[in-house]
């Protein structure tokens, strides 16, 4: 471990100052705590109550709601629908985690690479995706997959697989769980491969070229050198696309109104979304998104927690 | 471990000589060598990545350009030529689209100072202080991120319903800033820990104060800090859907995405091209800025992200 | 442009002004609607395209008119996420729009679960039964009259009479006789166009399908005497429209998995010359190229054995005063203006049919007339006026079910699985 003295860690003074300062830290975290108490956690808590209560539609336009303490609960857990829905989100989001990690790590790896110019213009590319809001690129996407004016099956059918003219893509599950994930993964990789990037570069130069002298071959230098290095930012983007990926709706709501199979696509987002503004039932509603909250914190639980401890190490240096 | 070695290497400093994507890093010699062979093959690679990646935002661009008699043909029109500018004066004569436009702008305006803002103070209480609780920041941070917000979104508009704030600026931009802030903080904290704290104990040295040494000597190297969470805040509320629909009641308030929706309607056919259109003109002030910042934003992911 | 706009509704005003006096003087007592200041805004929401642009000034100038001080605001809202937004906003007693513009199949939803003020005692006086009655059912809950109908759009065939005279095909009289049209067409293709299919039939358009049981005499699901719904998809007559179909899909037909989006646009592979029949609302015919209008004749959808018309679904909206309404007299007001001859004739002008059946007449010819879709509207039946029937929307249970059809599924298994997803959400407290 190289130590620049210039830079030692800001822990000794932070602590000296701890002693002497107890309000104000407190006084500047305050406006963020205010901030998300107001927007997330009072609805939060609002939204934990009401899934302890009969809420529906009648309720929303003023009858009182009725307690029912752990009914909905126990319809939502009982329900095997909802286990599919589970297990198929689980998959569908594993899925689009793996393929964005790899194809942004390979991008971020690539860009390390190649020439300037070939790197510019994969990170203008990787930039304007980037950029484009989510309704924009769903969209964009629903043309594309058009099944009859769209490029892509023009396309597949002019490069010999006749069978795919006309082909309705949302139609069916895993046609509309394709057409979805490579949404998912289009708009994911942009940030994976810039803060990969950001990563990869950040290894010194003499590391990379002391492994080199010492004859290992590129893809040992990778795995051995480059990688270990970057990893902090690696698990990071992992975990945030592990949540992310996690309740992607908007790309799957879009593509089930063309019909065929609600039922066999939605995931834990679009059943939340369909159980309370679909179906008028706010509490039952409440009840699977709070499940859905615990699940993701079980899910990540030990992800979290090594990165926490990694926190802690680090601020104990 | 592997974190701190990041943040003694000379490169690590985010707000110093942070290598810019674009600048790159010089490559080794021997490196260079034994990769001039492939190099072409691997140039070849990334640009067809380049274009694979490009390609969705150059159908938009395309089909907004193609006349609307010519977008439904069985062979598609791979370039806009004739250039038909039909769809883009279509929306640019559209006030509603500048009104939306101008709503969108506000929000995002007022999101993102205040983001900053409490983000940055906050940054500073993590980043230089100890204190009972700090460690619930990351906690914080992700659990923000897993909130089914499908669910969440009535029990908002029910608040903000009492409390007099729906089709407000004030109730759209404090949900969205809820959304984001804490990974502002957790962003910008990264920034902070990269400024080594004996810079401003010099300067209180010199005579500043404790709060005069910061703002003299660590706030000025926070330029790439302030802009990444700027983008993030931006981009966060420049896309928000679904509390804009319902926060957003009355229709003179509706912002960008909720105007988008105008394109398609019951009794004519969604209007692709004035769709594309409208698309390509909410995607361009994003595109701006993401070029404008965007060898800045490369060092900034970093930091955020080794800090933890 | 803007000048003419003026006058039409300074003259509207003048007649508008007349019509009210009149209602009012013979005002009916709507104790339960009224209340409030004699004062204020009246919000009112329609969506997009569907009340036209002079009937919204119309409105507007002459409510003001009649009511010094007070505003009237006109919003348009966006049909995607409709339901979301009415939800919320409609439960909100300073966010509610005062008169909102309602699809008539969620109208008996929000009828239900109170989001509307009860307009029995103003029936008569907006049009009793010269209102169209299949909407008047849509939004009445309880007894009582929640939403009344505000437009409604007629379903027909275009069909393309120069490729039907070279294939020596007549204008089909019965369903049966469409669907060997649609065959024989395909099979003729005088136009020697690639790919060339009868009809066009998506599943998507979810309301040309449920034409093909209507007219069978069949619906999603009847009610039982004790209240309860049964589905009835899984019954000899829905059957025989959906083997009418299934044919169809599997020999003359294009799109049948078409996105609801492509399903929308029923003009584009027409005026490609793709197809030589498509079904659509009347509205779809200033959508069809000026060189297709030609060669197209226009039919009701046909019924079972010869003679009239058959049984369709007629799309259109209701419109109710909210419950969280607080100037409810003044947005009462409004509504008569609404069902004033005035609206109601430039809502017709538009090409709709107008909520009172009276104003037909003022529906500008065109391929179809106003007297074809006045019949088809009056021989419109409705998917079930259910409480939960939003929700079996909601849930895409009609969608899917027709998607699944036009996939190939077996009809009686898919038909008797929809009837019991269709039972438990109607049998839902």
């Amino acid at each position: 471990m190289t130590t620049d003295p210039g830079l030692t860690p800001a822990v000794p003074a932070a602590r000296r100052r701890h002693r002497r300062t107890q309000l104000t830290p407190y006084l500047l975290v305050a406006p963020v705590f205010v901030a998300v108490i107001v927007a997330l956690g009072y609805p939060l808590v609002r939204q934990i109550v009401m899934s302890f209560q009969e809420f529906g539609l009648r309720q929303q336009f003023g009858q009182a709601p009725e307690w029912v303490g752990l009914d909905n609960y126990r319809t939502v857990l009982s329900d095997p629908a909802m286990l599919r829905v589970l297990l198929r989100s689980i998959v569908f989001c594993l899925v689009c985690v793996v393929l964005t990690m790899v194809a942004g790590t390979a991008l971020a790896v690539l860009m390390t690479v190649v020439s300037r110019w070939a790197r510019l213009a994969l990170q203008v590319a990787l930039l304007f995706v980037w950029a484009m809001p989510v309704m924009v690129t769903v969209t964009v996407w629903q043309w594309l997959f058009d099944s009859r004016y769209g490029v892509v099956n023009w396309l597949l059918s002019h490069l010999g697989f006749t069978g795919m003219e006309g082909h309705a893509w949302t139609a069916d599950p895993m046609g509309l769980f394709t057409v979805a994930a490579l949404i998912v993964v289009w708009m994911s990789v942009p940030l994976v491969a810039f803060m990969s990037y950001a990563g990869l570069s950040q290894v010194p130069a003499e590391v990379m070229e002391a492994a080199s002298l010492d004859g290992a071959s590129a893809w040992r230098r990778f795995r051995s050198v480059m990688l270990p290095l970057a990893l902090p930012v690696i698990m990071i983007v992992g975990l945030l696309q592990i949540v992310w990926d996690l309740r992607v709706f908007t790309q799957i709501y879009v593509l089930q109104q063309n019909g065929g199979s609600t039922d066999d696509t939605n995931l834990l987002g679009t059943a939340i979304y369909r159980l309370g503004i679909g179906q008028g039932d706010y509490g039952m509603a409440s009840a699977l998104a709070t499940v859905v909250l615990i699940l993701t914190l079980l899910l990540t639980w030990k992800y979290i927690s090594t990165l926490v401890n990694q926190q802690k190490e680090a601020a104990a240096r | 471990m592997s974190t701190s070695t990041f943040s003694r290497t000379p490169h690590g400093g985010p707000s110093r000589t942070g290598p810019s994507p674009a600048a790159g890093s010089p490559a080794p010699a021997g490196r260079r060598k034994r990769r001039r062979r492939s190099r072409p093959v691997l140039n070849a690679i990334a640009v067809l990545a380049a274009l694979v990646w490009v390609f969705p935002v150059y159908w938009m661009v395309n089909t907004a350009l193609v006349p609307t008699s010519e977008l439904f043909t069985l062979t598609p029109r791979f370039v806009p030529f004739p250039t038909s500018f039909e769809h883009f004066s279509g929306v640019l004569r559209d006030e509603k689209f500048w009104s939306a436009l101008r709503m969108s702008a506000i929000v995002a305006l007022v999101v993102v100072v205040l983001a900053v803002l409490f983000g940055f103070l906050a940054a500073v209480a993590v980043s230089r202080f100890r204190f009972r609780g700090r460690g619930a920041l990351i906690m914080l941070v992700i659990l923000v991120q897993m909130l089914p917000a499908e669910a969440l979104f009535i029990s908002q508009f029910r608040m903000l319903d009492d409390w007099n704030l729906l089709s407000s600026v004030p109730g759209l931009s404090l949900l969205c800033l809820g959304g984001i802030v804490p990974f502002t903080v957790w962003l910008l904290r990264g920034f902070i820990d990269g400024v080594p704290v004996e810079l401003e104990e010099a300067a209180m040295v010199d005579g500043c104060s404790r709060v005069g040494a910061f703002f003299r000597v660590t706030l000025p190297l926070l330029g790439p800090g302030l802009v990444t969470s700027s983008v993030f805040a931006f981009l966060h509320t420049w896309n928000e859907y679904n509390l804009a629909l319902i926060v957003m009641t009355k229709t003179d308030h509706a912002t960008l995405p909720l105007w988008l929706r105008s394109f398609s309607s019951e009794t004519s056919a969604t209007d692709w091209g004035g769709v594309m259109a409208g698309s390509t003109l909410i995607a361009v002030p994003v595109i701006a800025l993401f070029l404008s910042v965007h060898s800045r934003m490369g060092s900034g992911l970093v930091a955020g992200a080794v800090k933890g | 442009m803007d000048a003419r706009i003026i006058k039409c509704a300074a003259a509207a005003l003048a007649v508008g002004l007349l019509t009210v006096g009149c209602s009012s003087a013979s005002g009916g007592s709507g104790e339960s609607v009224s209340g409030g200041p004699d004062k204020g805004t009246v919000r009112v929401w329609f969506m997009q395209d569907s009340i036209p642009q002079d009937a919204q000034d119309y409105l507007k100038t002459a409510f003001e008119k009649e009511h010094p001080g007070s505003t009237l605001k006109i919003e348009i809202q966006q049909w995607d996420d409709i339901i979301a937004k009415l939800q919320t906003a409609m439960a909100s007693d300073k966010e509610t729009p005062d008169l909102a513009e309602i699809g008539n199949t969620t109208a008996s939803t929000f009828a239900s679960v109170g989001a509307f003020a009860d307009l029995s005692p103003l029936y008569q006086e907006l049009g009793g039964a010269k209102l169209i009655p299949s909407f008047v059912g849509a939004g009445t809950a309880h007894g009582k009259k929640y939403a009344l109908p505000l437009y409604a759009g007629a379903s027909v065939i275009y069909y393309r009479k120069d490729l039907f005279a070279k294939a020596h095909i007549a204008q089909p009289r019965t369903l049966g006789e469409l669907v060997r049209a649609a065959q024989k067409v395909k099979a003729a293709n005088p136009d020697k166009h690639r790919n060339f299919q009868g009809i066009y039939l998506p599943a998507a358009d979810n309301h040309f399908m449920e034409a093909w049981i209507f007219s069978q005499g069949a619906n999603y699901a009847r009610q039982n005497a004790d209240g309860t719904w049964k589905g009835t998809l899984a019954t000899p007559q829905a059957g025989a429209g959906l083997a009418m179909l299934q044919e169809l899909w599997k020999t003359a037909a294009l799109g049948a998995s078409d996105s609801s989006q492509q399903g929308a646009a029923p003009w584009v592979p027409y005026n490609n010359g793709e197809v030589a029949i498509v079904s659509g609302r009347t509205f779809a015919e200033k959508n069809i190229s000026p060189e297709m209008k030609k060669n197209t004749a226009v039919m009701a959808i046909p019924p079972v054995t010869a003679g009239g018309v058959g049984h369709s679904f007629s799309g259109g909206s209701s419109i109710g005063i909210s419950a969280k309404s607080q100037v409810k007299s003044l947005a009462q007001d409004a509504l008569k203006l609404v069902y004033g001859k005035e609206f109601q004739a430039k809502v017709a002008a538009q090409g709709w049919i107008p909520g009172n059946t009276d104003y037909t007449s003022a529906i500008p010819q065109s391929l179809s007339s106003g007297q074809l879709q006045a019949q088809i509207v009056a021989n419109s039946v409705l998917t079930p006026t259910a409480e939960n029937w939003a929700v079996v929307q909601g849930d895409n249970i009609p969608a899917d079910f027709w998607a699944q059809l036009a996939r190939g599924g077996d009809a009686g298994k898919l038909a008797r699985e929809t009837d019991g997803k269709i039972e438990k959400v109607l049998n839902k407290k």
